[in-house]
């Protein structure tokens, strides 16, 4: 029986570290792919299958040969990732020449030289299945010890890709947010409170905001900074 | 359950925490917990998680534990303020014959600790919390497998680094919706 090409425990660990402030959701389910090719024995190539808004998208990839594999799939709406998407079970085939399940996705795989593939669905809990882990080797079989190997490796990797999702989404979520804080006027802002405070019109709280930066001898910039972040400090609580 | 088996289900276990399904704080409880059920020996646990002005999240498995580790922190002696400190592993084995915190062990004695141990908790080459870990009954850590206790500090370190990184940005989001609904969305007319 193969081995794991290096400890299963210590690679399944890195798996949980995976949340860096300095990486994207493709580096970090890079990391996934990579360390798949690492301990699946017949594995020589491997991505990550991401389903969402109705489309699928090969988000990571250790190599050019996934993208174009993982493409013969999406293009035929057939294969082993999108069945074990569909499913969330399993999908292997060992020597895919002999394959009949997927006849449209075969003959252009094998023409990239593929002969064998494993798909591990990605699947937490209350949250479906999320994602496919795409194994590929021009090697050799996928024998039933590689999916032993994939099914530990699987709880962990599925954790990972969620927790690099849900990264992503927050980060997303702040670019956002910056960018909406960034896009209002400072100045207006500061009319804006002036306005409520001082139940005045908009030509009011300018001249009121302009009275302030004279009085004070500070920009009306500054001073507006000062009125959005603080405004307690500039007319009393 | 034969012990290895129970030493691979928590490690299973610990590697299917989802980060983004609670704060900082309910992870690290999970992981705490995970501890003392998962650990041979173990009958209660701590766990520190640094933010960049201390100690920020704090979680016990029991009151014992919370004592305990609330003993070290009001003291600023024992092997759990040594691990923040030096970021080294330090066993406090048994408790009466130890004389490197003599200000926590008799105290700690008193209270029935037969053994301790400070596991120092370190992600990415950053030193991030520690993991204590307490036995009360009289054959304290006595044959326990301290490797295995490693190698579960070791994968926590990088599970609470993901969960703190995590949180770290939630924060800042909440920081930035409350900024954002403090002004007006547009300027007034």
């Amino acid at each position: 029986m193969d081995e794991p090409r290096v400890p299963l425990e210590e690679e399944l660990s890195e798996l949980a570290g995976l949340l860096q402030t300095d990486e994207s959701l493709e580096t970090m389910l890079g990391h996934v792919a990579d360390i798949a090719v690492r301990v699946i024995p017949a594995c020589d190539a491997a991505g990550v299958t991401l389903f969402e808004h109705d489309r699928v998208t090969t988000a990571a990839a250790s190599g050019s040969l996934v993208q174009r594999v993982d493409n013969h799939q999406y293009a035929t709406d057939e294969g082993p990732c999108l069945e074990s998407l569909r499913t969330g079970e399993i999908r292997r085939s060992p020597v895919l020449a002999d394959d009949t399940r997927w006849p449209k996705f075969r003959g252009p795989t094998l023409d990239e030289g593929v002969v064998s593939c494993l798909s591990l669905p990605l699947v937490i809990g209350n949250h479906g299945t999320g994602g496919v882990l795409n194994l590929y080797s021009q090697n050799r079989s996928f024998e039933e010890t590689d999916e032993v190997i994939g099914r530990r490796f699987m709880p962990p990797a599925s954790v990972a890709v969620a927790n690099a999702r849900a990264y992503a989404k927050a980060h997303a979520v702040i670019e956002q947010l910056q960018e909406a804080l960034q896009s209002r006027d400072v100045i207006g802002q500061a009319k804006g409170i002036v306005q409520v405070r001082e139940h005045c019109g908009p030509d009011e709280a300018f001249e009121r905001l302009r009275d302030l930066s004279q009085h004070r001898n500070i920009k009306l910039r500054d001073l507006a900074k000062a009125v959005v972040e603080s405004p307690d400090d500039i007319f009393g609580g | 359950m034969t012990p290895e088996d129970e030493n691979a289900e928590g490690l299973a276990r610990l590697s299917e925490i989802l980060v983004f399904e609670q704060p900082l704080g309910g992870t690290a409880q999970d992981v705490v917990d995970l501890a003392r059920n998962s650990l041979g020996q173990c009958d209660g646990a701590g766990i520190q998680v640094l933010e960049d002005d201390g100690v920020g999240v704090r979680a016990t498995t029991d009151s014992r534990s919370f004592d305990l580790d609330t003993l070290q922190d009001e003291l600023d002696d024992g092997p759990c303020v040594e691990s923040l400190r030096d970021g080294e592993r330090h066993d406090l084995e048994p408790v009466t014959s130890d004389e490197r915190w003599p200000s926590f062990a008799p105290p700690a004695r008193r209270t029935g600790l037969v053994a301790c141990c400070a596991l120092p908790l370190v992600a990415h080459g950053e030193l991030i919390g520690v993991l204590n870990l307490y036995a009360w009954p009289a054959v304290g850590f006595a044959g326990w497998d301290r490797r295995h206790c490693g190698t579960f500090a070791y994968r926590a370190s990088n599970l609470l680094s993901s969960a703190r990184t995590y949180d770290r940005r939630q924060v800042l989001i909440a920081h930035l919706e409350a900024r954002l609904a403090a002004i007006p969305a547009r300027e007034p007319e």
